[in-house]
């Protein structure tokens, strides 16, 4: 609760001085600043740990990259190993650069993934540092109960953040409880938010599931809160567009924290909001769990954590955004730009499939 | 009316050696008829001094009070009468301009006078060149023997009836002068007679007047503002060679009717604003609360409001002052170097007068400008006795925001009031009573979310008594409660957060001034203090914040202090004083326990400490000594040396370049130490063209032994655990200042250069290296121009330049597995926003040409940023294509602003 309140608090300030400061006559431009060396070969790991049907498990390994995705360096590691409380372990496969993953079969696994036990990772790389991360509770998420929507109007914010606009918008509001299904004791939450689209080439239908691209963490401080559950929160504003032209699901993953993992998250959100204005605080560097076991003074990027997820979906038809065109077809005025490839062939998108999923109703 | 002296001394000598005198035979005399019998030369003296329009002067002892024998005049020349009259004595008599006759031994009455004596005479009545009429001083029957005579008085600002404090008080034929002290008073031994008086004091019209100074007696006198000197000046020493002649080194002093004409953004003129214009004074930037003096944090001033501590002194966050400038009597700020009677904060003390109201008319004054208006009056309740002053300010901002083409600024709203009420009352002729208040409240609110308010009220009484002329008494108490509230509007985050500080504060001082050389002051204080720390509740039914409360905090500081003022000769003199101050962190209270106390974490908490009521917790004591030292050099010019050690009881907790008028205040506890500083400062002060020009070079360093600073995403707000985010460390500040003033003439103004460093040092932070301070400007400079060819116009052209503030840059960044692009960020302020500078002008016409004149009214046209400047209000970064970061600038204040802003006096 109390980090939330000073996000808050540095809007109202920005605000304020927006205001006071006579927001007639802002302006924002690009500038040279002489900018520092930064932290050479400092890793960032993100490793995951789910409970599900089956249980699964994730670990990203990369160099701190210089502002561009393209220059994303994953790194390859030695002896990936995932080790509960009580000493079990299982070597984690590589599956990709710098990308391992495995899932659990519940009936045949070296180690068993169970809520309330804790996890650790270790790894080796290949120029000998030893990394591991502490022990990491599995939590379980907080159930779902519904998701709804609701059309509305409003003004949006330019990513210049000044200049705004207005459009129509489909607000999507969750009920959940927030209280850990296992202890009844309250628990943070954070939201992995997705829109499973439909698109039609002119061969086939896909179902493309894809991340709503979003430039904050949307997490819930449930420790900090009064409340055994949420109604009506509103998660995510989404701007009518193409992706509802054909149909298209709403859908929210909802994960449970540990106090750190959400102060993590919520550290992470704050790196994320900042304007470097003079009522910011210092940037600081978000505390990972990661650490090298022989020089812990070394700075390691990143955070494991383990939980349950609970998912919810919410179909929107055409109809409630105004039936808008689809990108391969869009309306002549927009100019005779070609239309984009996966119109030609809808399957060339990640994350792309012609399996029409279990709940798709329309 | 007629006037008659029926003695006179050894004064007559002084007459005749010093003034013009006509012997009787050189001037026509009245014709009297009258007749004496059996009565004594000395009723004879004193009848025709009632029977004629002459006065008339002799030594008592002179005459002799036996009867004489009778006379009877008819139509007889005065001169003859007294011929015969003294004829039978040894007396003779000489007259004295066109209506005195001087009786006195007759040999002296034939006396020829010298060459040098015409030659004083001629030059005496060359300065006889104001219209005033002559002053008398006492009664001629009760000068002493020596024939000297104790002359003292006091000096007044003739519009305000405020005391002025070191003017030049001077006889000028008699080469004897002195400087008026504390209250205005002076006083001055000299020899009965007729001397020509000069009084005359930076900004004001001297004085030009004779006075006969009979005996012991008192002179009132009010100095009116000077048609040019005053406005000319925008911070100015006491007097005209104060920067040279004073001991103390780093003080300066806000001229208060400088502020009005000073470019101003919206009109609204701002004293902060104007000490900006001082070498070692910074801010850290636009909308900044506060400022900050020799590298020290915006907490570490001392801003005293009389005697009431402000804890903010800001309106709109920072961009407009709690002071009303109409009621502005007198500023100084001393920059870290301060005398024993202050302490309570590390680096400075802004110490602001407010007018005592007029005892003898009322005055009306006010302003009118875009965003806000003022209004004050004053005026005597009894004349001469009680006299009230109260003013009051308000803001009119949302006009503003509705032009803006944005809904929810549309849908927000702001103001601000402010306002002030005294009263003083004269009781008796030695003690002076004065009460006052004030109260402040900001509040906003941002497009029914949220917003915040906070106030300040104060009530203060300070009585000043005087116990003989050498002894100086001044009591003050005070009280004042400071509140500020956060709230979220409604939502599952509603909520609003309340912090206060309550204090009660106690002051004795005592002033004795023995002789001009040497002068003592010494005193005690004490400050209770309560301090909310701060309570959250939800907002309405549908928040899910948890209700929080943090025990309320108590303190008690208590201070004595002894400082001294020693002229050891012209070229030497000292000022060195202690204070030995104490702060107990009182109970009731509930102490966390944590295994390492030094280093507290919040996982390392063992259990909890109960305190009761008015139970020491933690108490610290500390001396702090203070010295200052002054060698003159030459006539113009001095170099000055002052240490000071300071400590700091209470602190604002933020973590941002600038606080936030919600920032709370914190108490220092038995983790949180005091914050302790050593200041050092060396200067050479040379003032040339008679005091016309002043520039100084001063060189400091400012080493703080203990302060803290926090952790990377500190939880700041109603955290019980506070320790825990704090870090304890050492800073070190250390500068050069150059200052340049041209204060007279048609062009004056003034230039302030300042370089320096401001760093800290804290285990925790940038690998435990020194690393600049958010409020780290290498380079400062101000420039000041003002052209004002008469009295009503003048032209102000104003400069600054400043380092940008230290800022930490990202230096790479990582994806997280929901594709979140997070920046890594690199030692701490290890870059700088861009540097900032600025050019504003102002026009003022200011009041007319006559003084007695009942409406006055002036204009000030203003345009702040002239050149629209985009300074950063922030830099933020974001990634660009296949490159580094990129900076961006987000400028609030982009354009040039214009402003108008009408003033008014009705006297």
């Amino acid at each position: 609760m109390k980090p939330i309140f000073n996000k808050r608090m540095n809007k109202l300030i920005n605000s304020t001085l927006v205001i006071c400061l006579l927001s007639l006559c802002t302006c924002l431009d690009q500038i040279d600043l002489e900018i520092p060396k930064g932290f050479d070969d400092a890793l960032a790991i993100q490793g995951i740990l789910v409970k599900s049907n089956p249980s699964y498990f994730e670990l990203t390994v990369s160099r701190l990259f210089d502002f561009t995705p393209e220059s994303a360096d994953q790194v390859n590691v030695r002896e990936v190993i995932l080790t509960d409380e009580a000493g079990n372990s299982v070597e984690i496969e590589r599956t990709g650069t710098g990308l391992y993953r495995t899932t659990f079969d519940e009936n045949n696994s070296d180690i068993e993934i169970e809520i309330g036990k804790s996890y650790k990772i270790n790894f080796r790389t290949f120029d000998d540092r030893s990394f591991e991360s502490t022990l990491e509770p599995l939590v379980a998420a907080p159930k779902i109960d519904t998701i709804t929507y609701e059309t509305i109007n409003k003004q949006f914010v330019f990513t210049d953040g000044i200049t705004t606009f207005q459009d129509s918008a489909v607000q999507y509001n969750l009920n959940t409880s927030l209280q850990d299904p296992t202890t009844g004791e309250n628990r943070s939450v954070l939201w992995n938010i997705f829109r499973v689209y439909q698109l039609t080439d002119p061969f086939k239908t896909c179902y493309i599931t894809q991340e709503i691209e979003v430039t904050d963490v949307k997490v819930f401080d449930g420790f900090g809160s009064s409340l055994p559950s949420l109604e009506n929160y509103n998660l995510h504003q989404d701007r009518f567009s193409s992706f509802y032209a054909e149909a298209m699901y709403f859908e929210v993953i909802q994960s449970g924290l540990s106090e750190g993992a959400f102060r993590y998250w919520n550290e992470t959100n704050q790196v994320l909001e900042r304007d470097g204005n003079m009522f910011e605080a210092p940037a600081g560097k978000v505390v990972s769990n990661f650490y090298n076991i022989n020089d812990p003074d070394e700075l390691v990027f990143g955070y494991f954590y383990a939980t349950t997820q609970d998912t919810a979906r919410i179909y929107v038809a055409p109809e409630v955004v105004n039936n808008p065109n689809s990108i391969c077809n869009p309306p002549p005025s927009t100019g005779p730009n070609e239309p984009p490839p996966q119109c030609g062939n809808c399957l060339i998108l990640e994350t792309s499939t012609t399996v029409k999923p279990d709940y798709w109703i329309e | 009316m007629k006037t008659t002296f029926r003695s006179c001394g050894l004064l007559l000598v002084c007459f005749l050696l010093a003034f013009p005198i006509l012997k009787a035979q050189s001037q026509e005399f009245p014709t009297i008829t009258t007749s004496f019998n059996n009565v004594s030369i000395k009723t004879i003296l004193e009848q025709l001094d009632s029977q004629t329009e002459y006065t008339f002067y002799f030594k008592p002892s002179d005459i002799s009070t036996r009867p004489v024998k009778g006379f009877t005049f008819q139509d007889t020349p005065l001169d003859e009468v007294l011929d015969q009259v003294l004829g039978t004595t040894t007396l003779g008599f000489i007259a004295y301009r066109d209506n005195a006759i001087v009786i006195l031994p007759i040999e002296l009455a034939n006396q020829a006078f010298t060459a040098d004596y015409y030659k004083a005479k001629e030059a005496a009545n060359a300065e006889v060149t104001t219209e005033r009429k002559e002053l008398k001083v006492g009664d001629i029957r009760k000068l002493s023997v020596d024939g000297n005579a104790t002359v003292s008085g006091i000096i007044r600002d003739a519009e305000t009836k405020e005391p002025i404090i070191g003017a030049s008080i001077s006889w000028e034929d008699l080469e004897i002068g002195a400087i008026t002290g504390i209250d205005g008073e002076f006083s001055t031994k000299i020899p009965a007679g007729i001397h020509y008086l000069k009084i005359s004091y930076l900004g004001y019209e001297d004085i030009n007047t004779p006075v006969r100074v009979q005996s012991d007696g008192e002179i009132r006198l009010s100095m009116e503002k000077g048609a040019i000197d005053l406005d000319e000046v925008t911070i100015s020493a006491n007097k005209a060679n104060e920067s040279v002649e004073s001991v103390q080194i780093g003080v300066a002093k806000v001229d208060v009717e400088s502020i009005k004409k000073n470019p101003a953004l919206m009109g609204e003129a701002d004293v902060v604003k104007t000490l900006l214009q001082t070498a070692g004074v910074t801010t850290v930037g636009e909308g900044a609360s506060g400022f900050n003096v020799r590298g020290g944090d915006v907490d570490q001033n001392l801003i005293l409001m009389d005697e009431a501590i402000l804890l903010n002194s800001s309106h709109a966050l920072g961009f407009f002052s709690s002071f009303n400038t109409d009621l502005l009597q007198n500023v100084e700020l001393y920059k870290a170097n301060m005398p024993a009677q202050f302490g309570g904060r590390l680096s400075s003390v802004m110490d602001v007068e407010l007018k005592d109201g007029d005892f003898e008319e009322f005055k009306i004054r006010g302003g009118v400008g875009p965003i806000t208006s003022r209004i004050s009056l004053e005026g005597p309740i009894v004349k001469d006795k009680v006299a009230f002053y109260g003013g009051f300010r308000s803001s009119y901002i949302n006009w503003l925001l509705n032009l803006v083409d944005n809904v929810e600024v549309n849908g927000s709203s702001a103001f601000f009031y402010d306002a002030n009420f005294g009263l003083t009352a004269r009781i008796g002729k030695k003690n002076t009573l004065s009460m006052s208040g004030y109260g402040s409240q900001d509040e906003f609110i941002y497009n029914d979310e949220f917003g915040f308010d906070y106030s300040t009220y104060v009530a203060q009484a300070n009585l000043k008594s005087t116990f003989g002329e050498k002894l100086l008494s001044k009591f003050s108490a005070v009280y004042n409660t400071y509140n500020s509230n956060r709230f979220d509007i409604g939502g599952i985050n509603g909520s609003r957060l309340t912090n206060q500080v309550d204090y009660i504060k106690l002051k004795e001082q005592l002033t004795y001034s023995p002789s001009t050389n040497f002068r003592i002051d010494a005193g005690a204080s004490g400050i209770m203090y309560t301090v909310k720390p701060g309570d959250i509740e939800p907002f309405d039914d549908e928040s899910s914040i948890l209700p929080s409360t943090i025990e309320d905090e108590k303190g008690l500081e208590l201070a004595g202090f002894i400082n001294t003022e020693i002229n050891l000769g012209r070229v030497l003199q000292i000022s060195a004083g202690i204070r030995a101050s104490i702060f107990d962190f009182l109970g009731p209270n509930t102490v966390t326990n944590y295994e390492n106390e030094d280093a507290p974490k919040v996982n390392e908490i063992t259990g909890t400490t109960q305190f009761g009521e008015d139970e020491s917790i933690a108490s610290y004591t500390n001396l702090e000594p203070r010295a200052s030292i002054r060698l003159r050099l030459g006539e113009n010019g001095s170099v000055k040396g002052g240490y000071s050690r300071t400590v700091q009881y209470i602190n604002q907790i933020f973590n941002s370049d600038s606080p936030t008028p919600v920032s709370q205040w914190q108490l220092s506890t038995n983790y949180i130490k005091p914050t302790t500083s050593h200041n050092y400062s060396v200067g050479y002060f040379l003032n040339l063209d008679d005091n016309n020009w002043e520039t100084s070079l001063e060189v400091y360093s400012r080493d703080i032994d203990q302060l803290f600073d926090y952790k990377d995403f500190a939880v700041l707000l109603n955290n019980p655990q506070l320790e825990t985010e704090l870090v304890n460390g050492i800073g070190r500040s250390y500068g050069l200042e150059l200052s340049l003033r041209k204060k007279v003439g048609k062009v004056y103004g003034s230039f302030s250069y300042t370089l320096s460093r401001s760093e800290r040092l804290i285990d925790d932070i940038n690998n435990g290296k020194w690393y600049p301070s958010n409020f780290d400007k290498p380079h400062d400079a101000s420039f000041v121009f003002n052209y004002q060819p008469n009295r009503r116009n003048t032209l102000t052209i104003n400069f600054v330049y400043g380092s940008g503030r230290p800022t930490t840059p990202p230096v790479g960044n990582y994806l997280t597995d929901n594709g979140l692009l997070v920046p890594v960020y690199a030692l701490r302020n290890s870059a700088r926003i861009p540097d900032y500078h600025r050019l504003d002008i102002a026009y003022t016409l200011g009041k007319g040409y006559k003084r007695d004149k009942k409406f006055q009214t002036s204009w000030t046209i203003a345009v702040y940023n002239v050149y629209a400047r985009e300074n950063a209000f922030s830099v933020f970064f974001t990634q660009g294509a296949f490159r580094g970061a990129q900076a961006n600038r987000l400028a609030i204040l982009g354009t040039a602003f214009p402003s108008l802003t009408f003033n008014f006096e009705i006297l």
